[in-house]
């Protein structure tokens, strides 16, 4: 029978008024999992189904709910009416698009905890615990037992279902593909898997209950080519598996990742080890060929690049690129294994790092950081500054202590440091009040499933959310990064110069979104300096701003012992914040997407992918512990011959030689041409290769774009 | 020095081995029919119009001190014969419909912009390439620049039509690590019908620069029903067999792609009715190269 999830707590929660709430969620959880109806299909090859759900009561329902929680934890500062007025210039930053808060999920369960030991050993740990160890880790203890039986018994369910579905089936070929369902589940609900296939059963159902307990997204599932090796070479050794078999439960693996759409779930394959080589092996392989082979939107792949990496391994990761989907991204090891030590993470661990949802670098099964914890709009600030601390959309009003009269401000100098002073004003603002909202978030919303996956949590007693596992971070993303930077070039360029406009009216030219300053708009967009042209003046300014964000990131410390870490991606989160954001120095109208990422604003590069590498690399990645995006859109086309191809790969080394940290690449079909024909501003940053040259398509003659619509179909070209 | 440049365009990656810069030098003394950079056949500053982009606004007639820019009855007049390049239609245009087509450039300048992209030619095997239009009509621009960047270890590409005294050659010979030479036809008044000139100083500069050993890309553009016969390709085969040795060769298919270009420049385009050859016709030509065990580029 299905259940809703958020039914199901509402009654245990209900039942359990007087518990601790850990043990009230593990509760809740726990007859979720015994009440569910179990989906089995008689012809799946691997048992599982991650069905969409909610998260209600594992997660803040929003802001209000935790600033609310704050002050019933701690009245006393609702009295203090400095802390109160700071948390309602934080709602109120959440709703003008200031701001934006999503502080769960994001994590990479140790799964290869589970492997090694099974939920058996882990139930055996807890009861050791809650009879021998300490009085004030007997909550953890208990809530950890009584979800870690549950599991253990949802194992054993889709043993049985296996077992009834089987009964009943005609064809030798399902039937013994139950069978082998059957055997693994019955073993793995206590033991350590066996085999390869028992190990790809038990991984998805630590999964899928990971995902049942706090579905937020992004809970990645870390170095699978590596901790699924061992079974499969035992197999392999044994005479038991071969590749294409291999392959094939894979596949059924990567079509249970398919059934949670946009479910960010991270594979992360290869990477080097200081003590040994570049780790890569026969799964890496048949990952990347089954996201090939099934072209879905999860997993979401990402490769540990290195300049050891494979020739033959490179050549399969090329192929899945061209194919358009997406994945994988690459990320270069050197620089992400240093943004992790320098905040306080082991050489090993960080050797060991998995990418969590995106693009955020985590340590697996040791790490807890809220990546989507907390993210700032750097062109809200400017917004707000040329409004009068209003925002332009809602009208809602946001204030600094600085707030000067636009007049009295005199040189681009004086204009840049008041940026920096109401940007490090509303960065410090949330940084603390986030801080607030760690020290009783474990008490609210722990999670006891995730956290007995995690190492360190039931030694402690402490739930991943308080501060139970090895790592514990905060996290601090950035948006609207290249807008700021073009806007304060564009300013420094049109105000405070010669017969410059003042700063009055343009103020008021942009509270009118640019109409009947078309001219203006013109010098704006196409003479002004832009980031991603290797142009120093545009450049320098990113560089110093992203520094600074960075420097003041670091002064900060959490509830938890941790540090806080930086990272420049946005998600989609560009589109949301934009629709917030007003019309801006360089050109960009009200309520338009703000760049992606680190990436410059779209259609602002124009000189080609070697100066937005340039550019983008003058930033220092080492720095951002939790990740970066630089996304490069190519033609398919582009792939038609292998010089283009060898000469993508140069692309990519020049760029990781640089001390990029992170790329991605969209190949676009000629469906997109046709819209980029229809709406070329949308499509600015599209490269194609034309003959001989590579060019902006929407830079081109129409008789050119036309040639090139028609052009994927040749060959010689 | 100055140079008269067209454009530089990074990531060039069909110009020579690696990743490029290739700098577009203006001026050319080959009239291609089918050629695919109109806008580089003229020595100086040419005005581009691009018609999709204008919005009839007029500033541009307003701003023009020549008369050039007009409307009339909706419709947009542009009389190329009495303008003065003085970029005023250009600077005062809001929609980015009227640009320039040339500018000139120190070799400085130019270094500085090749040398943004090092980091590329160092992981590609990459480097410069000198092209246009025909870029050793700007002897010694093109031989300062070549020599400069021969100083700072650069690679260095010449993309050449050949169709100049072999003076020119000799003067920056010491600084050009490839020659890309463009073989049109081998027919001496085929060449001249579709191309303006005849090719015998082109054709006996290749056999100096192949005699003293340089490195040589022959590129052979094929267009349908101009060069693509056999008999055509089969003398040029035949040519290149003689010579002491060529790196390699390579058949360029023809496109339109530049047609768009002509009428924002003024010219007017004269192969409209000619296709892209086929892929079987490619590879027939191809097989030519082969069974000569010339080495030919697939």
């Amino acid at each position: 029978m299905f259940v809703l999830r958020k039914d199901v707590f509402e009654r245990v929660l209900n039942e359990t008024i007087e518990e601790p709430k850990v043990v009230r969620l593990a509760k809740c959880l726990s007859s979720f999992l015994h009440e569910n109806e179990i989906i089995l299909s008689f012809d799946d090859i691997l048992a599982g189904h991650a069905q969409f759900c909610d998260c209600t009561y594992s997660t803040p329902s929003g802001a209000l709910e935790e600033v609310n929680t704050l002050f019933a934890e701690e009245p006393v500062l609702e009295k203090n009416s400095e802390v109160k007025a700071q948390l309602e210039q934080f709602l109120i930053g959440m709703r003008i698009g200031m701001y934006q808060r999503g502080p769960s999920g994001h994590v990479i369960a140790g799964y290869a905890t589970i492997l090694k030991k099974g939920f058996g050993s882990l139930i055996a740990s807890a009861r050791n615990q809650l009879n021998n160890g300490m009085e004030s880790k007997k909550d953890f203890a208990q809530a950890s037992l009584v979800i870690c039986e549950a599991a253990s018994n949802y194992a054993l369910r889709y043993g049985a279902k296996a077992r009834e579905i089987g009964e009943a089936c005609i064809s030798e070929v399902y039937k013994h593909q139950m069978e082998r369902i059957i055997t693994a589940c019955e073993w793995v609900s206590l033991n350590a898997p066996r085999t390869f296939f028992e190990a790809v059963q038990l991984l998805w159902i630590t999964h899928e209950i990971v995902i049942y307990e706090q579905y937020c997204g992004s809970m990645s599932l870390g170095r699978l080519d590596q901790y699924l090796y061992p079974f499969y070479t035992k197999d392999m050794a044994e005479g038991i598996l071969t590749y294409e078999e291999a392959s094939e439960i894979i596949q059924a693996l990567w079509i249970k990742f398919g059934g949670l759409r946009k479910g960010y779930q991270n594979v992360t394959l290869g990477g080097y080890s200081s003590k040994g080589k570049y780790e890569v092996n026969d799964l890496s392989f048949i990952c990347l060929q089954a996201s090939r082979l099934l072209m879905i939107d999860q997993p979401l792949l990402s490769v540990r690049w290195h300049e050891t990496i494979p020739e033959d391994f490179w050549e399969e990761i090329q192929k899945l690129i061209e194919t358009g989907i997406g994945f994988p991204a690459l990320f270069n090891d050197e620089v992400a294994i240093e943004a992790k030590e320098r905040l306080g993470i082991s050489k090993e661990d960080a050797e060991g790092y998995g990418i969590v949802g995106c693009v955020e670098i985590s340590i697996p099964g040791k790490e807890f950081s809220h990546t989507e914890g907390f993210r700032i709009n750097w062109a809200k600030v400017l917004d707000l500054m040329l409004n009068a601390g209003v925002c332009s959309i809602t009208g809602e009003s946001m204030k600094s202590p600085y707030s000067p009269i636009l007049k009295d401000i005199k040189s681009f100098e004086e204009f840049y440091m008041w940026f920096k002073k109401d940007f490090f004003y509303f960065l410090d603002l949330g940084m603390s009040c986030i801080n607030l909202f760690d020290k009783h978030y474990s008490k609210h919303w722990p999670t006891p499933f995730l956290s007995s996956t995690m190492t360190g949590c039931l030694e402690k007693g402490i739930d991943v959310t308080g501060g139970g596992t090895i790592y514990n971070l905060t996290t601090v993303n950035g948006c609207g990064m290249a807008n700021v930077s073009d806007s304060l070039a564009a300013i420094k360029n049109v105000i405070y110069k010669e017969n410059g406009l003042s700063l009055t009216e343009f103020s008021d030219i942009l509270h009118n979104n640019f109409i009947g300053s078309e001219k203006l708009l013109k010098e704006l967009k196409t003479k002004c300096p832009k980031f991603g042209n290797d142009d120093k003046e545009a450049d320098t300014i990113l560089k110093e701003l992203t520094d600074d964000f960075c420097i003041q990131i670091d002064n900060y410390v959490n509830p938890r012992g941790g540090r806080f870490q930086s990272g420049l991606y946005t998600v989609e989160t560009h589109a949301y914040m934009g629709k917030l954001t007003g019309a801006l120095p360089d050109g960009r109208l009200k309520g338009v997407a703000l760049a992606n990422a680190l990436s410059p604003v779209q259609g602002a590069d124009v000189i080609g992918p070697t100066a937005v590498i340039k550019s983008i690399t003058k930033i220092n990645h080492r720095v951002l512990g939790n990740g970066m995006v630089l996304d490069l859109k190519f033609h398919p086309s582009f792939f038609n011959n292998n010089k283009h191809r060898l000469a993508f790969k140069y692309l990519i080394n020049t760029y990781f030689k640089l001390g990029g940290l992170e790329i991605q690449f969209n190949v676009i079909d000629h469906e997109t041409l046709i819209k980029a024909q229809e709406a070329p501003e949308d499509y600015k940053d599209l490269i194609v290769r034309v003959s001989g040259f590579s060019a902006y398509f929407v830079t081109l003659d129409r008789v050119l774009q036309d040639e090139i619509i028609a052009r994927t179909q040749y060959s010689t070209i | 020095m100055e140079g008269m440049i067209s454009n530089i365009q990074k990531f060039s990656i069909d110009d020579g081995p690696g990743i490029r810069t290739t700098v577009f030098f203006k001026g050319c003394n080959l009239h291609c029919l089918w050629c695919h950079n109109p806008e580089t056949i003229r020595p100086g500053k040419d005005l581009q119009f691009l018609e999709g982009k204008c919005n009839l606004c007029g500033n541009c007639s307003k701003a023009c001190p020549n008369h050039v820019h007009a409307i009339k009855n909706g419709e947009r007049i542009l009389l190329r014969d009495l303008c003065e390049s003085c970029g005023n239609c250009i600077e005062h245009c809001p929609t980015g419909a009227l640009i320039s087509t040339g500018k000139t450039m120190s070799v400085e300048e130019v270094i500085k912009e090749i040398e943004k992209d090092r980091p590329f030619y160092e992981t590609s095997g990459g480097g410069v390439t000198l092209s246009g239009g025909e870029c050793l009509l700007q002897r010694d621009f093109a031989g300062a620049l070549l020599k400069q960047c021969k100083n700072q270890d650069l690679h260095t590409a010449v993309d050449t039509a050949g169709n100049v005294p072999w003076k020119v050659f000799e003067t920056v010979l010491p600084y050009v690590d490839l020659f890309l030479y463009d073989m049109k036809l081998f027919d001496r008044n085929k060449h001249k019908a579709a191309t303006g000139v005849d090719n015998d100083l082109i054709l006996s500069n290749l056999i100096k620069l192949s005699d003293i050993g340089k490195k040589i890309w022959i590129r052979i553009p094929i267009i349908p029903g101009i060069n693509s016969s056999t008999e055509d390709i089969n003398e040029t085969a035949d040519f290149i067999e003689k010579l002491k040795f060529i790196d390699s060769i390579e058949l360029l298919p023809y496109h339109n792609l530049g047609e768009g270009k002509y009428k924002s420049v003024g010219m007017e385009y004269k192969l409209t009715s000619i296709k892209p050859p086929t892929e079987e016709l490619m590879n027939s030509l191809i097989d030519i190269f082969d069974r000569k065990g010339l080495n030919i580029k697939r």
